[in-house]
């Protein structure tokens, strides 16, 4: 009897674990990074690259691709980068540069991420007078 | 003549069991907390916590990616009784020595003061001490005592950071308050079970995100601890214990941020020694995050934690 229930018990332990260990399918898990993200005011698309993916705790990149919702490439666009962790309610204590790349293609480099969890990438856009954003959910390792 | 020495034995080793009970009743419940039969308790814990994973926010464990994270923690305690035997003060001090080694960053190190805390606790009722006798009902009682508490936030909150790696970030933040009880019963002469739960209120405060200010609310937060402390004489007592925080949801600006709850089950066994009977205890724990799914949830740096503490108690 007691044995049973042992058993039963380290099975119960044993599925748990199997689902704790279960692969890299929950990084980023509920942004799908081939598909782009619709900035706020929907005028504009972004498609996103972790560099390393998944992101990790530590030094991080993130090459971003702009273009507008109706067509053309976002080429000279002026943008604000900043980390937020929204579970801790912080940010990371290294401000992110930005590299436009050409062609809509713009790096992020010297993004921080001070703890594993979910942070958002926070990116304001300055395109032509027009002022808009996008958030990027993230699952830090 | 060998079973006179037996009972004699056994009667020696459970009296002298019952006296550690008497001294021991109450105090393992938490760090700091002066046992009954004391008037005060000085404690000092050195501590060394290594982060080996994380939770994310759906619960799921996941081992730490190129990053090391180890803690230091020498922790000063203090308690006194005000007055009365039935009324105890009593708080203590975390100085943290952290390291961080991120990837793509140099490794760094800090030292700071970590969150303080203060407690007021009281004694309702009084456990006898004599086990559970079904046939006496008085002896189903056990000790209650009702605390309430503040956490200070002495330590720098990672919205204060200002090392890449975040390793100077060792406070929460802002204020706590909380209210709950402990529950002590001495089922036999010499093993003791314990319940303390508290709910804790914590107060918001405001952070910077970019160039806009925000009040940021945590959630609030219930505290649960099970234990059971076993003194086998005079000198020595080991002690095993669960214990779970779960906080819910926080909110910025006033809107309710996604997935922010937290949860962190921990558990720990520990040993007790006194040096020098009843003033002088030396303890020995070790305590864990399971790497299990469910055991944590939200909760960045999961690890082990070895502790190393000694106390000074002060009789009537």
């Amino acid at each position: 009897m007691t044995i049973t229930r042992l058993s039963a018990a380290l099975g119960f332990l044993l599925a748990l674990g199997s689902t704790a260990c279960g692969g890299s399918e929950h990084a980023s898990e509920g942004v799908d990074a081939s598909d782009a993200l619709k900035s706020q005011s929907g005028a504009y698309l972004v498609r996103y690259t972790p560099i390393p993916d998944p992101p990790v705790t530590g030094k991080n990149q993130l090459t971003l691709e702009l273009t507008r919702a109706k067509g053309g490439a976002v080429d000279d666009a002026t943008l604000e980068v900043t980390p937020w962790m929204p579970a801790m309610g912080h940010g990371s204590p290294v401000q992110p540069t930005v590299q436009n790349l050409g062609s809509g293609r713009y790096s992020v480099d010297d993004l921080g991420y001070t703890m594993p969890g979910r942070w958002e990438v926070q990116v304001a856009l300055t395109d032509a007078r027009v002022v808009d954003q996008v958030v990027i959910e993230l699952d830090v390792r | 003549m060998g079973a006179l020495a037996v009972a004699l034995t056994l009667t020696l080793g459970a009296s002298s069991a019952r006296a550690q009970a008497c001294c021991t009743a109450t105090g393992s419940s938490g760090f700091g907390v002066v046992g009954r039969c004391y008037f005060a308790a000085l404690a000092s814990e050195l501590s060394y916590e290594r982060g080996f994973g994380a939770f994310d926010a759906k619960g799921r464990f996941a081992p730490l990616s190129r990053a090391e994270a180890d803690d230091v923690v020498l922790a000063l305690a203090g308690g006194v009784r005000l007055g009365t035997p039935m009324l105890q003060l009593y708080g203590s001090v975390p100085v943290r020595f952290q390291y961080r080694d991120l990837h793509g960053l140099p490794a760094a190190s800090a030292v700071g003061f970590g969150d303080s805390s203060a407690t007021l606790r009281a004694m309702t009722l009084e456990d006898r001490m004599t086990g559970i006798d079904l046939s006496r009902p008085a002896t189903l009682i056990p000790f209650v005592e009702p605390f309430i508490g503040v956490r200070v936030p002495t330590g720098r909150p990672a919205t204060r950071s200002s090392e890449p790696t975040g390793v100077d970030a060792m406070g929460e933040g802002g204020w706590a308050v909380s209210a709950g009880v402990a529950l002590t019963k001495y089922v036999t002469l010499s093993t003791a079970a314990s319940v303390t739960a508290s709910y804790g209120r914590r107060l918001p405060y405001s952070v910077e995100r970019g160039t806009r200010s925000s009040k940021f609310q945590p959630g609030d937060e219930l505290d649960v601890r099970l234990g059971v402390v076993h003194v086998f004489d005079l000198l020595w007592s080991a002690s095993g214990f669960v214990s779970g925080r779960f906080t819910a949801e926080s909110s910025l600006g006033g809107a309710g941020i996604r997935d922010s709850q937290t949860r962190r089950i921990r558990l720990g066994a520990g040993v007790e020694r006194y040096l020098v009977f009843p003033t002088w205890q030396l303890g020995l724990s070790a305590s864990l995050d399971p790497p299990l799914a469910g055991f944590g949830q939200n909760l960045p740096f999961a690890g082990t934690t070895l502790s190393l503490s000694m106390q000074r108690n002060f009789t009537w």
